[in-house]
C-alpha cells in the first residue's frame, strides 16, 4: 500500500476519515494510531517491532531526562549559591550520558539495519585487494518502512527534552502517534514533537472546508506525481542503466529530466502527505518552497527537503560548531585570520559532518556520499569566494539587486543541482562521471534528429504532456512565490468556474496519469532512503 | 543596539536591519552567517550563547537579537 | 443538507462525464491500432472466429498461451482450438472469457491451465476489476494519444481475425538455473490449499461447461518457477473431488523430453518458448485425440482459412529465426 495506490486513496483513507468523524473526539487518536499501525504493518509486517521498540525507548529516555532535571531543580533550590555551578555541571553530565545512550541506541539501530550490507561489502572488497582470504559474512537485514524518518524524529524528541525545549511526554500512545502517523511515516516530512504531537492528539473534526482544501492539495500532488514523475520513470531508468548506449545530448536530457522527476515525485508526495493531514486538521511543516528559485546552493537546501536540512542544521551543525573545542578554534582563528575566515573553519568542519551524514542518510552507497560531499564543497567554496565575488562585482559596477543578476544566480544554482542529482541517481560514481563527461566529449543532437530519444520509453505525446504540466506547475510555483493561494482564489469564484476547475483536475489525472497496465508500478522514490 | 547593527552589516551587507523581521525566514542570514555572528556577539558583548538559543525567534530581527543579548548579559 | 445535495450532483456530473469518456476511449476494434492493447489482443480473436468453428477452448494465464499451439494441432489432427489466455489472468477472467466465447462458439472441450487457481484475488483486486469493467475509461485512459475522429461517434465492433489463435510465439532462450530445475517436483504428501474464492469460481466454470455440454480439463504446463508438488497435490485433490480430469506436465518433464537449456524463456523457468511449447502441445494433442472424439476439418472447405493461418504461422517462425540469427 503506497500513498498513490487505489487501495490507499479509495479505500484506506476514506474508511479512516469516515470512522474518524463518527467517533467522539476523545477517541479519535486511537483510530489514527490504529490506522498508522495498520499502514505500517501492511508494508513492513513484523518489522513494526522496530518502531514500537523505538517508541518505548524514547518514552523512557524522555521521562528519565525529565526526572533528572526535576531532581536538579529541587537540589538547586536548597543549595548554597556557591555550590550551584557545580550542581548544574554534575547534573548536566548525567543528562548527557542519558542523551548519548538514547541517541546512540536509536541511530545505532538505523546504522545496523541500513548500512550493514554496505560496510560489509566494502570491507570485503578491501580484504580482497589486500589479498586476505577471510571474508565477512554479511547478514541480510530487512529495513522497516520509514526508519530513516522516524529515527530522526525520535532523536529530535529526546534532544529537545534534554534542552528543556519541551516536556517529556508521559503518554506512550501520543508519542507513538507522533512517530508513526501514517501519512508521513514513509517519506516525511520530518516533524518536531512541538509541531505535531498535540495536533495529532486533539482529534479535530474533519470539516467540509478541511476536506475540500486537503483534497485539492492531494490532487495537486497527484498531478505532479502521476502525470509527470511516473511518466518519466521508464525513460529515466533506461538512460541511467544503459548510459553507455547513448550520446551526450541524451545525457543532458536525462540529467535535467531526472531532477524534474525527483522533484515532482517527492514534492508531489509531500502535497499528498500534507493534504491528507490537513483533512484531519493537522498542519504538518512544509518540505518544499519553490526550490528552483534559489540563488545559491545553501538557499536551495532551505527550500528543498526543508525538514531534513533543518534537522541537520539544528541537531548537527549548530551543536557541533558551537561545541567547546570548535568554539575555541573559532576564537583563535578569528584573531589570526580575521573575522570572516576565522569562524569559517569551525563551520567547515561542522558542515563536513552535516553533508557526510546527509549523503549517508540518503542511502548506503558511494553515490550518496559523493552527493553529500559535492554539496559540502559547493557550499563551502561559495562561502570562501563570497568576498572575492563581492569585490569583483563592485569593481565591475554590477548591481547585485538587478533582476538579470539574480536570474543568472538562479540558473547557475539550478545547473549545479542538476549535476548533483545526476550523481544521486547514477548507478555508481564512475557512471556519474562518465555520463557527465559524455555531455562534453560526445555532445550531438543526432538522437533528436533520428528519433532515438522517442524510443527510450516515452513517445512524443508523453513529452508534450510533461512539458504542458511542468509549465502549469511552474506557473503555480511563481504564484506561490508571490504568496498567492490558488485554493483561496478559486473558492472566491462562482460555482460554475469552481466546478469546472475541479473536473479539469480530476479528469486530467484520470486521462493523463501514468497508471495502469502500460506503466510499471513506480516504487516511492524517497521511501527507501 | 548600534553596535549590533554594525556587526550585522559587516556579516551581510545591504539588508535593512532596523526593520527586517524575517532575517532567518527569508534567508538573509544562513547558518554559516549565524556562526560568524555568534562568535562576533560573544566576543563583543562578553556573553556565551548556548545552542538552545539558536532558534529563528532569536535571530529573525535585530530587536530580537538585542533582547537575547541583554537577557544573556543579565543571566551571566 | 445543501452540501450533501451539492456533493451528490457533483458525483452525478462526474459519472456522466466518465461514462461519455468511456464511450470515446473504448477501442473500436480488436486491433492494436485501435488500442485494444497487447495484453488482450491475441485472446480477443475468439470473438471474430466464424460461429461454431472452435472445438477446443483454452483458458488461463501466461502459462496457457506460452504452451498450447492451436495451429500445430490443426496441422496434425485437424481440430480447431483457441487460446483465450491473457497475462496474469484471474480465474474470474477465465470464467468471463468462457462465457463470452460460448456466445458464438460451442467447444466440446474446455481446457484450463491450473496455475491461476493459486493466484490470490483479494477484495481490493476484485473491486478494482469491477470498476475497470464498469468504467473502461480507466483501463483505456492512455488512448488520448491515439484518438481519431471515429472514436467519438462509432460504437465498438470487433472484426480482426487473429492468425495465431491466441498462442504467443516466443523464441527467447535462457538456460534455467540448476537450483530451479533440479528436484523442483520433490514428492511429498502436502497439498497446498486453493483459495476458497477460486474454488468457488472453478465450480461455476465446471457447472457452466456441464450445462453447455463441454468437458472441462485442467492441465499444468511445466514451470519450475511456480510449480511444486504441494500445488500438484492441491489441484489433484480438488480435481478429483469435482470429477475433472487433470494433467500435470510438471511430472512428465522427462517423458516430454523438456530440455531446460533450450526450452525456457527465463532463467527462473517460468514460461516455455516455442520449442518447449511444441513438446507440450504434442503431448496434449495426442491425449485429447485419444480420449475424446474430435473432428478432422482439414478437408473441409469451410476451414480453408486455418490452412492459410498455419502457413502464415510457419512463415512468422522462419522470419523470426532469421532475425535472431
Amino acid at each position: 500500500m503506497t500513498y498513490f495506490s487505489v487501495i490507499y486513496l479509495l479505500i484506506f483513507l476514506p474508511v479512516v476519515a469516515l470512522i474518524y468523524n463518527i467517533l467522539p473526539q476523545k477517541h479519535r487518536w486511537k483510530l489514527l494510531l490504529l490506522a498508522s499501525f495498520t499502514f505500517f504493518f501492511s508494508i513492513s509486517k513484523g518489522l513494526i517491532v522496530y518502531a514500537i521498540g523505538s517508541t518505548f525507548l524514547i518514552h523512557y529516555i524522555g521521562i528519565w531526562l525529565e526526572n533528572v532535571q526535576e531532581e536538579r531543580n529541587r537540589v538547586l533550590k536548597e543549595a548554597e549559591k556557591e555550590n550551584k555551578k557545580k550542581i548544574r555541571a554534575d547534573y548536566l553530565k548525567k543528562q548527557r550520558r542519558i542523551l548519548t545512550f538514547g541517541v546512540l541506541a536509536n541511530v545505532g539501530v538505523l546504522l545496523v539495519v541500513k548500512y550493514t550490507g554496505f560496510f560489509g561489502e566494502n570491507i570485503n572488497s578491501l580484504l580482497e585487494t589486500m589479498k586476505v582470504s577471510f571474508r565477512l559474512h554479511i547478514p541480510k537485514i530487512l529495513m522497516p518502512i520509514g526508519i530513516s524518518f522516524y529515527t530522526l524524529q525520535a532523536v529530535s524528541y529526546i534532544v529537545d527534552v534534554y534542552h528543556e525545549k519541551i516536556k517529556a511526554d508521559k503518554n506512550l500512545a501520543r508519542l507513538s502517534l507522533y512517530l508513526t502517523f501514517f501519512p508521513q511515516i514513509m517519506e516525511g516530512p520530518i516533524c518536531r514533537y512541538s509541531e505535531t504531537a498535540m495536533q495529532l492528539w486533539e482529534g479535530n473534526k474533519i470539516t467540509y472546508e478541511s476536506l475540500k482544501s486537503g483534497l485539492l492539495r492531494i490532487s495537486y500532488g497527484m498531478i505532479k506525481k502521476m502525470i509527470i514523475a511516473d511518466r518519466l520513470n521508464k525513460f529515466i531508468g533506461e538512460i541511467y542503466t544503459h548510459y553507455g548506449k547513448y550520446d551526450g545530448g541524451i545525457m543532458v536530457v536525462g540529467m535535467v529530466l531526472y531532477t524534474l522527476q525527483l522533484y515532482m515525485d517527492f514534492s508531489g508526495t509531500m502535497d499528498m502527505v500534507i493534504g491528507t493531514s490537513e483533512i484531519f486538521g493537522v498542519k504538518l511543516p512544509e518540505n518544499f518552497k519553490q526550490p528552483f528559485f534559489s540563488k545559491n546552493i545553501s538557499e536551495f537546501w532551505t527550500r528543498w527537503h526543508i525538514t531534513l536540512g533543518a534537522f541537520f542544521r539544528d541537531y548537527i551543525f549548530y551543536p557541533l560548531s558551537l561545541s567547546e573545542p570548535l568554539k575555541k578554534l573559532t576564537t583563535n582563528a578569528r584573531k589570526k585570520i580575521g573575522k570572516y575566515y576565522g569562524p569559517l573553519i569551525a563551520s567547515a568542519i561542522a558542515l563536513f559532518c552535516v553533508w557526510f551524514c546527509n549523503g549517508l542518510w540518503h542511502g548506503a552507497a558511494w553515490t550518496f556520499i559523493f552527493f553529500g560531499m559535492y554539496h559540502f564543497v559547493l557550499i563551502l567554496s561559495g562561502k570562501i569566494f563570497e568576498p572575492a565575488v563581492l569585490w569583483l562585482s563592485t569593481k565591475l559596477h554590477i548591481n547585485r539587486e538587478k533582476a538579470w543578476y539574480k536570474g543568472l544566480q538562479i540558473i547557475k544554482t539550478t545547473l549545479l543541482v542538476f549535476i548533483g542529482e545526476l550523481f544521486f541517481r547514477a548507478t555508481s560514481v564512475k557512471a556519474g562521471f562518465e555520463m557527465l563527461g559524455k555531455m562534453f566529449t560526445n555532445f550531438t543532437l543526432n538522437s533528436f534528429k533520428d528519433g532515438t530519444i522517442l524510443k527510450l520509453g516515452m513517445d512524443l505525446p508523453d513529452f508534450i504532456i510533461i512539458a504542458i504540466f511542468t509549465v502549469i506547475v511552474f506557473i503555480i510555483s511563481i504564484m506561490h512565490e508571490k504568496d498567492i493561494s490558488i485554493r483561496k482564489e478559486i473558492s472566491k469564484k462562482n460555482i460554475v468556474i469552481r466546478w469546472t476547475f475541479y473536473y479539469l483536475i480530476i479528469f486530467a489525472i484520470i486521462i493523463f496519469g501514468a497508471y495502469g497496465l502500460n506503466y510499471e508500478v513506480v516504487q516511492p522514490m524517497y521511501a527507501n532512503f | 543596539m548600534e553596535k549590533l547593527i554594525e556587526i550585522l552589516e559587516e556579516i551581510e551587507d545591504g539588508v535593512d536591519y532596523e526593520n527586517c523581521t524575517t532575517l532567518i525566514d527569508d534567508h538573509y542570514l544562513d547558518s554559516l552567517a549565524i556562526i560568524s555572528l555568534v562568535a562576533e556577539l560573544e566576543d563583543e558583548f562578553d556573553i556565551v550563547i548556548p545552542t538552545v538559543e539558536i532558534i529563528p525567534d532569536n535571530f529573525n530581527s535585530a530587536k530580537a537579537m538585542w533582547e537575547m543579548i541583554t537577557r544573556l548579559q543579565e543571566e551571566g | 443538507m445543501k452540501r450533501i445535495i451539492k456533493c451528490i450532483i457533483f458525483i452525478i456530473i462526474f459519472l456522466i462525464i466518465i461514462a461519455i469518456l468511456s464511450k470515446i476511449f473504448i477501442p473500436k476494434n480488436n486491433t492494436l491500432e485501435a488500442g485494444i492493447g497487447k495484453r488482450k489482443q491475441p485472446a480477443s480473436g475468439i470473438l471474430t472466429e466464424p460461429e461454431n468453428t472452435i472445438d477446443v477452448l483454452v483458458l488461463g494465464d501466461s502459462e496457457s498461451y506460452n504452451s498450447y499451439i492451436p495451429l500445430e494441432l490443426w496441422n496434425q489432427y485437424g481440430f480447431t482450438s483457441y487460446v483465450c489466455g491473457t497475462p496474469a489472468q484471474r480465474i474470474s477472467n477465465s470464467y468471463e472469457y468462457l462465457k463470452s466465447a460460448f456466445n458464438t462458439q460451442k467447444p466440446k472441450i474446455v481446457i484450463l491451465e491450473a496455475n491461476n487457481l493459486y493466484t490470490k484475488n483479494g477484495v481490493v483486486r476484485r473491486i478494482k476489476e469491477y470498476i475497470d469493467k464498469k468504467i473502461p475509461a480507466f483501463e483505456y485512459h492512455d488512448r488520448w494519444k491515439s484518438l481519431s475522429k471515429e472514436d467519438f461517434y462509432k460504437s465498438s465492433e470487433y472484426t480482426e481475425i487473429v492468425n495465431d489463435k491466441g498462442y504467443r510465439y516466443s523464441n527467447k532462450v535462457r538456460i534455467v538455473k540448476k537450483s530451479k530445475r533440479e528436484n523442483f517436483m520433490q514428492v511429498n504428501e502436502n497439498a497446498k490449499n486453493i483459495p476458497g474464492y477460486n474454488k468457488k469460481i472453478l465450480k461455476e466454470i465446471k457447472d457452466y461447461c456441464d450445462k453447455n455440454g463441454a468437458k472441462l480439463i485442467l492441465y499444468s504446463s511445466p514451470a519450475p518457477a511456480n510449480w511444486s508438488y504441494d500445488k500438484h497435490n492441491g489441484i489433484e485433490k480438488c480435481a478429483k473431488d469435482s470429477r475433472i480430469e487433470y494433467i500435470d506436465l510438471n511430472l512428465k518433464v522427462d517423458e516430454l523430453q523438456i530440455n531446460w537449456k533450450e526450452d525456457s524463456q527465463e532463467k527462473r523457468g517460468e514460461h516455455l518458448n516455442y520449442t518447449g511449447a511444441l513438446k507440450v502441445t504434442n503431448y496434449l494433442g495426442n491425449y485429447l485425440k485419444e480420449h475424446n472424439e474430435l473432428p478432422d476439418h482439414r478437408q473441409d472447405e469451410k476451414y480453408n482459412s486455418w490452412n492459410e493461418a498455419y502457413n502464415n504461422f510457419q512463415k512468422e517462425i522462419e522470419e523470426s529465426k532469421k532475425a535472431s540469427v
